[in-house]
């Protein structure tokens, strides 16, 4: 931390997700390729055969201007693909289609909410939600897959032209918790918008951190501390950049950022000026290493898709395409309405399978009707906490969890007459109790309370029971008994 | 005709993003031929296109989608995908290993 006095980092994110429609980006071929036998999954345009015409994805582009109004995109009303060239042969036609001048999202943001700073005074007194700014959104084609064996790289086409979606940041980040938690809202929002699994570790969503430094005065410092996205607080950003490939976990990308920062602020302490490069992350050793860069990586020569005439988006269209409900809204709706606990809001919709679940749950009929009879107010919280704390597993069927929750809920019932009985023989029984809380000892009477309970099988109000105890302990009849 | 002087360095940067391989006499050679080329290409500069509006698009279309989960008429079997290919190994294409 003390070495970041002299060195802000600069840190930007390039994310790719993988859509989940039906078929391909450019072609009907099925877009799932996992567990298929090697190129079975292919036709001449994913092969990249000469002559074979692309036609974009409706479906795909839809999503990715969803994906774009998400983020707070603005949507251009013109859109249109591009050709980038590179030698590598995952990309079977020398080319990849995607996006370049006028991708279909451009300037959104993404706001954060990163409570590790609450316990940071320096900090103490400002907001704790955080812009960070998206560059553009576009779409593009996913390349085949390679293996490396013996002497070998072996080549499967079947991901070939799978439609991949490329989220880019400024580079508005200066430390990599604020990474992995602006990774983690987005990974959830991509979920809630059910457009793509946006799994690390099948790959269906992919990091790429792009981290430097600069060296700044103590003015300048204290400017633009914590301001992402403030022009007034920015600076000159760094004449290089490291890219780091390879990450497929969001703790894996911390890590990864975490060594980048320390081995460049020691070579810049050195005075060497770190090469711009691309790097991996080996995730055994925690550290990156060159690789042997993709070569003429930087001529990618882009020009407009000939084959594919230029998209236009109407006003309405793009008003058709709706947000759902997003995971902070969400969060705000069930403190506000339904009086949930902060993290206990956070933990609930941070799945979308749970809080889905939740929602049935707590809109089903049967439910809402037992909360009227019954005056149970918070009921929502109730279910949360049956939820959050695994008392019922959410693999339940509905109507099972349904019944055991109600009768969870059920207010318990007590047998009156049993329990005065059971009461004044328990109070003859344990006088060696009974003793101890008259002379003050306050647990004693809890001991009384579980053996209650324990006679009573549950069905009894601990609360009505300590004030019989107490009632009965104090009463003198039973006093004169002894 | 007058012509453009291509440089050995331009066209082996060519040679390179074309990933054709050039001996040093096909070199010599393009040097020369491709300088030719370039320079009449330059006779396009007599047209006067200075009211003309630039596009990468000649059929004035716009919009041309399919539809998700369309039927796929041109799937390939995998006899057939890896057909033509020089080298492969069961069913995948290969490669000289690239890492
Ligand atoms: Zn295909």
């Amino acid at each position: 931390m003390n070495k970041l006095t002299k060195f802000k980092p600069v840190i930007g994110l390039e994310i790719h997700v993988e859509l989940k429609t039906k078929s391909k980006m450019f072609c009907q071929c099925e877009a799932d390729y996992f567990g298929k036998e090697p190129n079975t999954n292919t036709c001449p345009v994913c092969l990249g055969l000469p002559g074979a015409l692309p036609v974009p994805n409706r479906k795909a582009v839809e999503r990715t201007i969803l994906i774009g109004k998400a983020l707070d995109c603005k949507i251009n009303k013109i859109s249109k693909f591009d050709r980038k060239h590179y030698f590598y042969p995952d990309l079977p036609k020398g080319y990849q289609i995607s996006q370049y001048d006028e991708p279909i999202a451009v300037k959104g943001k993404l706001s954060i909410f990163n409570n590790q700073y609450s316990n940071q005074s320096q900090n103490s007194n400002s907001e704790f939600d955080k812009n960070f700014r998206i560059t553009r959104v576009h779409l593009e084609e996913d390349t085949g897959k390679l293996l490396h064996v013996g002497s070998d790289t072996l080549v499967d086409f079947n991901r070939s032209g799978v439609p991949l979606v490329e989220i880019v940041t400024e580079p508005d980040f200066d430390n990599s918790d604020d990474v992995k938690v602006f990774l983690e809202e987005l990974q959830t929002i991509i979920r809630y918008l059910g457009v793509s699994d946006a799994d690390m570790e099948k790959g269906t969503m992919r990091i790429e951190p792009n981290v430097s430094l600069i060296k700044l005065n103590l003015l300048q410092l204290k400017n633009v501390k914590r301001v992402p996205g403030n022009p007034k607080g920015s600076v000159k950003l760094p004449k290089y950049k490291v890219e780091v490939k390879n990450i497929n976990s969001f703790r894996f990308v911390k890590d990864a950022i975490d060594y980048e920062l320390e081995r460049q602020i020691a070579l810049l302490e050195k005075g060497i000026t770190p090469k711009q490069e691309t790097r991996g992350y080996d995730p055994d050793k925690k550290i990156t290493f060159g690789q042997r860069s993709k070569e003429e990586a930087h001529d990618y020569r882009y020009f407009p898709e000939p084959d594919i005439p230029p998209m236009t988006f109407s006003e309405k269209f793009i008003a058709e395409i709706k947000v759902p409900e997003l995971p902070q809204e969400r969060l705000d709706r069930y403190i506000n309405k339904f009086g949930l606990r902060e993290q206990d809001a956070f933990v609930i919709t941070r799945s979308l399978q749970t809080t889905n679940y939740f929602e049935t749950i707590i809109t089903d009929k049967v439910v809402q009707e037992f909360k009227a009879k019954k005056k149970i107010s918070n009921l929502e919280d109730h279910v949360a906490k049956i939820i959050i704390n695994k008392k019922l597993s959410t693999d339940l069927q509905v109507r099972a969890f349904i019944k055991k929750t109600l009768e969870m809920l059920q207010p318990k019932e007590t047998d009156e007459k049993l329990l005065n009985a059971l009461i004044d023989r328990l109070i003859e029984a344990s006088s060696k109790a009974v003793e101890d809380y008259k002379k003050g000892k306050e647990n004693a009477i809890m001991y009384l309370v579980g053996q209650v309970m324990r006679e009573m099988k549950g069905k009894a109000d601990a609360k009505i029971i300590i004030s019989k105890l107490k009632a009965q302990i104090s009463n003198p009849q039973l006093k004169s008994k002894n | 005709m007058k012509k453009i002087e291509l440089t050995r360095e331009d066209i082996l940067h060519l040679a390179k993003l074309s990933s054709l391989k050039l001996t040093d006499q096909e070199v010599e050679k393009y040097c020369n031929q491709l300088g030719e080329t370039v320079e009449f290409v330059k006779n396009l500069k007599e047209l006067k296109t200075d009211v003309v509006i630039p596009t990468s698009q000649i059929t004035n279309l716009t919009d041309v989608f399919f539809t998700d989960g369309e039927t796929n008429k041109r799937v390939l079997t995998k006899e057939k995908a890896t057909e033509n290919a020089k080298y492969k190994k069961e069913k995948y294409f290969v490669v000289k290993r690239i890492m």
